[in-house]
């Protein structure tokens, strides 16, 4: 199930809502489980084996490390560890890469082995990584490890954060599973941060998404461009009104989840980028693949090494697609000349050129994310420079048609409206009771966008 | 009036310090917003209970007048169909179409999308004059010609059997009146796809009789010969329609003053009105153009109905008011005179035809089929039905989707 539908707000969380709160505090997390359980069931019933099977084996490896820490046998932790990694991964790697190596084996080998089809179980890429930061949060000794069955179960199918992230590490949610705020600051924060990605999500990226739709054939460069943009700006809501939506149905129940998101097309570089995208995934990569590889502390080469791997991995990560692996290698290459010399170059630029600089790699990094067929996405990128019309009639009433929703789109990408919001909320009761209304009205308003919804798209069925 | 000087105007530098910064902020505010949270969290879960109740109490309703077509219903449970993901699917189709004042929250997202200047709601630009028009933004060349293909070949049949057949194409509204569509939107789109539409006939050396640029030419001289809000052509359009597929097929060609137009509505609300949710359109008004013997003619719908006249008047108090004409969508109608023995005449065709009908059966009977639902063989029809003469009717619209020719191409 997926957030942004009626059945979500007005079926599941309703429900769930209310037998949450109903029940004793002691039951809160079973509830948690079995909900997430249904939430996750919803679309491929057969798959909550999947994430039983992973909740016990993660379950086990962790009371195994902790246990072999505590007689002091390293050894035997670390080696529970792997294997908890190995299972975890081999689980991601069958269900999400086998079709792309048979293919790859098919096409350089010039073999005929059948695809075996298999539908992407949803969330697969985040869960498989917030369980493996388990066994290794405990064998670093940042996490203890969690003797209940039910909290276990409730971290790993939370289903605030299952399906499209943040990736929440277990060392930063460990005391929070045991005992956390249920109060009315923290649900009324929850609603507002609820309301505030539910509408990116639907008035914006879906309005955004509708136009990239629509100009996705054109043989025009206005239209190309104007395509990859709108594409930008669909990514970037969808995925951060996700997280804002998991945040904030995390805090109506007591959690605080990390951001996932800082305002990333305000970066002055793609380092900077980079911290401010998708910053989950970014510190899971960090934490768990490039410090154990012994990130930069093993001399240059070894350094440049763990980059290329943290990047071709990320890419990967992405979408079992050579598209996204070219994206990743895209970035990393952009890292790798930033970090040997550039960064400090730019450093006197002024700040409107840093930030026209990221914003056009950023750019050209959404074209080779979107196009999975590569010779289309050639095909878009010869367009985008001169290789059809300049423009024409429907390029340019979808221009001027949704020239006052590019602007809201622009404005919406920096910090301002917030940095206003929360000035204004200090400042009187008056603003606060304005805002409480507008919320209200804008979640009215979500819900006739997903009643009369011609665009709703879920991006993350490949990650 | 500052309640707080303790602005926090210090400059956040990551997300981890803007979260914990005005989470501080909404702790230290806590004891000021106490009945403000109350109210808002109230309101919030009250919206939320009291339409997902709304939704399961309410009965359901079969069909959306407002927007012309059927609603889903609760979906067929089975395990396979719960396992393979149709059914939670087809749920969230029934939870958006059954959804507690639906009129409603259509009516708000066209008015929220007007407000935002978009000029265009579910892909229906509102044009100038109060025209709401569908826009097509490309075409689907392998359909179209997957359509023609079928065309000609029926003709190619038809033709060496001896029989007469007359193919004329018509234009959407964006094609025959662009100057209504919104300014910058222009005909480039519509020519484009006209061109192809050409390349293609003249690949097959396909003849057709070209009812666009005519009525483009009439429309765009100030006649009104399309709808504002349906996608049909007006009574008037459909008359020098006929007009142009007369002279090219030899039949009796015919003037609109021979004609008594009669008003039989001016609250017809039609297709774009229905899926562009703006209903603050004006209405259009619907003519019948009535000639003398017209009421000795009736209708038959083989196995389901037939009615005097050439039109279900029991339509005209429904929302879908062109279904007037000749009892509206079928496999097959036949409009046959009662008083005397007529020549018959095949017309092959999509809706648009349903209002040229009038003026083809003036002296012919007709058989008229919709490919959609007719799966017969047409050549074997005329042999059985000593039809010497057919005319094939589409408009650019059904020639161009994929729907059209379903059955004729499963043969």
């Amino acid at each position: 199930m997926v957030f942004s539908s009626l059945e979500f707000l007005f079926l599941f969380f309703a429900v769930s809502m209310l037998i949450y709160f109903t029940v004793p505090l002691k039951l809160r997390n079973a509830v948690l489980l079995v909900v997430s359980l249904l939430f996750y069931g919803w679309g491929e019933p057969i798959y909550i084996v999947l994430m039983l099977f992973s909740t016990v084996v993660d379950y086990y490896h962790g009371r195994k490390v902790e246990k072999s820490l505590e007689k002091g046998n390293r050894k035997k932790a670390k080696f529970h560890v792997i294997a908890s990694a190995v299972i975890n991964l081999s689980l991601l790697c069958f269900f999400k890469y086998s079709d792309f190596i048979i293919q790859n084996i098919n096409a350089i080998f010039g073999l005929d082995i059948g695809l075996l089809g298999l539908p992407l179980p949803i969330g697969i890429s985040f869960y498989t990584f917030q369980t493996m930061s388990y066994t290794i949060d405990i064998y670093m000794g940042n996490a203890k490890a969690q003797k209940n069955m039910v909290n276990f179960g409730a971290y790993v199918t939370l289903f605030p954060q299952l399906i499209a992230g943040p990736i929440v590490r277990y060392q930063d949610i460990d005391d929070q599973l045991r005992s956390r705020p249920h109060n009315r600051i923290m649900l009324a924060s929850g609603v507002r941060t609820f309301i505030c990605g539910f509408a990116k999500k639907v008035l914006l990226a879906n309005s955004a998404g509708a136009v990239w739709d629509s100009l996705k054939g054109t043989d025009t460069a206005l239209g190309a461009w104007l395509g990859i943009i709108f594409f930008s700006f669909q990514i970037y809501f969808d995925f951060s009104g996700y997280s804002d939506m998991a945040i904030g149905l995390g805090k109506m129940m007591g959690f605080t989840f990390r951001e996932n998101f800082y305002y990333p097309y305000m970066s002055e570089s793609i380092t900077d980028f980079w911290r401010r995208w998708h910053i989950s995934l970014g510190t899971w990569f960090r934490e768990y693949v490039y410090i154990p590889m012994g990130g930069n502390r093993r001399g240059n080469a070894r350094t440049y090494f763990n980059i290329l791997t943290v990047w071709f991995l990320t890419g990967l990560w992405h979408g079992a697609s050579w598209n996204y692996i070219l994206w990743g290698l895209y970035y990393c290459l952009i890292l790798v000349v930033e970090k040997a010399f550039l960064l400090k170059k730019m450093q006197y630029a002024p700040t409107f050129i840093k930030r026209i600089y990221s914003l056009i790699l950023i750019l050209f990094g959404w074209w080779l994310f979107v196009f999975e067929d590569l010779s289309a996405g050639i095909s878009h990128l010869k367009i985008m420079f001169g290789g059809g019309t300049f423009t024409n009639g429907a390029v340019n009433l979808t221009l001027v048609s949704n020239l006052v929703l590019l602007a809201i789109l622009v404005i919406a990408s920096t910090p301002f409206p917030k940095k206003l919001y929360y000035r204004l909320f200090e400042k009187s009761a008056a603003w606060r009771w304005v805002f409480a209304a507008l919320g209200l009205s804008v979640l009215v308003l979500c819900t006739a966008y997903l009643v009369n919804s011609s665009y709703n798209p879920f991006l993350y069925f490949r990650f | 009036m500052s309640e707080n000087k303790n602005t926090n105007n210090r400059k956040l530098i990551n997300a981890d310090d803007e979260q914990k910064t005005y989470l501080e902020l909404e702790h230290r505010l806590s004891e000021k917003t106490r009945s403000l949270d109350t109210a808002m969290i109230s309101a919030f879960f009250a919206f939320i209970f009291i339409f997902g109740a709304l939704f399961w109490i309410l009965p359901d309703k079969d069909a959306s007048e407002d927007e012309n077509r059927s609603l889903q219903k609760f979906p067929v449970f089975t395990w396979e169909r719960l396992v393979d993901g149709t059914f939670t699917e087809e749920f969230g189709s029934y939870m958006a179409d059954q959804f507690p004042a639906r009129n409603f929250f259509v009516g708000m997202k066209a008015a929220w999308e007007t407000a935002l200047l978009k000029g265009e709601n579910n892909g229906v630009m509102m044009g100038e004059d109060g025209y709401l028009i569908t826009r097509f933004d490309s075409v689907d060349e392998d359909i179209l010609k997957n359509n023609l293909d079928c065309i000609n070949t029926f003709i190619t049949n038809a033709e060496e059997k001896g029989y007469e057949v007359t193919a004329a194409f018509a234009g959407r509204t964006m094609d025959v009146a662009p100057s209504k569509a919104s300014g910058l939107y222009g005909s480039d789109m519509s020519d484009k796809t006209w061109n192809t539409l050409h390349n293609i006939c003249s690949e097959y050396s396909l003849s057709f009789v070209d009812l666009m640029t005519p009525l483009r030419h009439r429309a765009e001289s100030g006649e009104q010969i399309c709808y504002k809000t349906d996608h049909h052509w007006t009574t008037l359009g459909a008359l020098y329609a006929y007009n142009e597929i007369a002279v090219k097929a030899d039949l009796p060609v015919y003037s609109p003053e021979e004609f008594e137009v009669e008003t039989v509505s001016e609250k017809f609300y039609g297709t774009t009105w229905s899926s562009s949710g703006i209903r603050w359109a004006d209405p259009d008004t619907l003519e019948f153009f009535r000639y003398d013997g017209d009421e000795d003619l009736v209708c038959e719908i083989p196995g389901v109905e037939s009615f005097d006249g050439l039109y279900k008047r029991e339509k005209l108090e429904t929302k879908d008011k062109y279904s007037a004409f000749i009892g509206g969508n079928a496999a097959r109608v036949n409009v046959l005179s009662k008083t005397e023995e007529r020549e018959k005449l095949l017309i092959v065709k999509d809706s648009f035809a349903h209002s040229t009908a009038p003026f083809f059966a003036r002296e012919y009977d007709l058989v008229i089929i919709d490919l959609r639902y007719f799966s017969g063989s047409l050549t074997k029809l005329m042999e059985e039905e000593n039809i010497e003469k057919a005319v094939l009717l589409y408009n650019m619209d059904t020639l161009s989707s994929e729907a059209g020719f379903r059955l004729f191409k499963m043969k």
